[in-house]
């Protein structure tokens, strides 16, 4: 099972990565960073990369998830404000899908 | 001339003009998948055929983990599945139009999607969705199909913009009627008519559609996206 410290540890590079290419300072950058509003670290092009290469780095680790999805954009609190409440709710996903592949396995057992 | 190398993507690929340009892709040198809701009747030394429906967001997903599996990476996409219907509007049920709007439109937004987030990697890519002469001459007795492909169109034209920066071109090649299965149910004296309006007033053929094709993905095309290619003189 995948820990909330090694994804952020994975998150944190990407949106490093993603500053320093659209020239922001990276000081002070942290998972309670915002990543959305009016404060945000990232311009909006860069924030759909950072969200893009989460997706695809969390699919080399074999974890397969969609970020972006009718029920997290409708959400009050957004999953998208930090690195610490994306890394929250992409452990979310991945209890959910670990679960419905659990609940597949016991109906395929049952006879 | 080839520039091929990677991995070549075309839904669609199990019959018709799928078939045709999935081949074409393979002769050029490039690893093909294809995807279709069925599995296909052919095989080919090079070709991967990952049987997906492409209206469904999960199963776009599985495909993509498929290509991604796949030695080398994704360079091409023809977005070529599409379902027609030739119906008066006031006697086409909305599940037609609904299942149009499923397969052209939402199907090819999920596959370009999927397919961009691989691409933007190597900052290279090359989308080609088909569309057709009916939607310039609002050909009547399509209106839903007609419609599906307007969107298509119009998609094409807003993802080349938000892609070209990830090094990805997006294009439409629309097509006039095709000597395949899909206008073989055709009345001929409907073919002559809607040909009769082309310019180009002829049947169009399947070298036709691979020339244009290999323009469109060409490595030295990168300048070239947002447009819809007529291959029927419109």
């Amino acid at each position: 099972m995948v820990q909330k410290q090694d994804l952020l540890k994975i998150m944190l590079s990407i949106l490093m990565e993603a500053l320093e290419d659209q020239g922001s300072p990276t000081d002070g950058v942290t998972d309670q960073s915002p990543l959305i509003g009016p404060d945000a670290l990232t311009t909006s092009l860069a924030f759909v990369s950072i969200i893009a290469d989460i997706e695809m780095t969390l699919a080399d680790e074999g974890l397969e998830v969609t970020l972006v999805s009718e029920e997290a954009l409708s959400r009050s609190h957004s999953p998208f404000r930090t690195l610490d409440a994306l890394s929250d709710y992409v452990l979310e996903l991945i209890q959910a899908t670990d679960s419905n592949i659990t609940e597949m396995n016991s109906q395929s057992s049952n006879p | 001339m080839t520039d091929a190398s990677g991995i070549a993507l075309v839904t669609g690929a199990r019959r018709s003009i799928g078939r045709h340009l999935a081949e074409h892709l393979l002769a050029t040198g490039y690893k093909v998948v294809g995807a279709s809701r069925q599995q296909a009747e052919w095989k080919a030394e090079g070709y991967h055929d990952i049987p997906t429906d492409i209206t469904d967001e999960a199963e776009v997903g599985r495909l993509m983990k498929a290509v991604r599996s796949l030695d080398g990476s994704i360079e091409v996409v023809i977005n070529n599945a599409a379902v027609s219907s030739m119906n008066a509007a006031l006697l086409t049920p909305g599940s037609s139009v609904k299942q149009m709007m499923d397969t052209n439109l939402v199907g090819t937004f999920l596959v370009c999607r999927e397919a961009a987030k691989l691409m933007r990697r190597n900052s290279y890519g090359r989308i080609v969705n088909l569309s057709s002469v009916a939607v310039p001459l609002r050909l009547q007795g399509q209106a839903a199909y007609v419609a599906s492909k307007s969107a298509v169109e119009s998609l094409t034209q807003v993802l080349a913009r938000e892609f070209y920066s990830y090094g990805i071109t997006v294009n439409a090649l629309s097509l006039p009627p095709i000597d395949t299965g899909m206008t073989r149910g055709v009345p001929k004296e409907k073919l002559k008519q809607l040909t009769d309006s082309l310019p180009v007033d002829r049947m169009g053929s399947l070298e036709d559609v691979t020339h244009a094709l290999d323009f469109l993905i060409s490595k030295n095309s990168g300048s070239i996206t947002g447009q819809i290619l007529s291959l029927g003189g419109l």
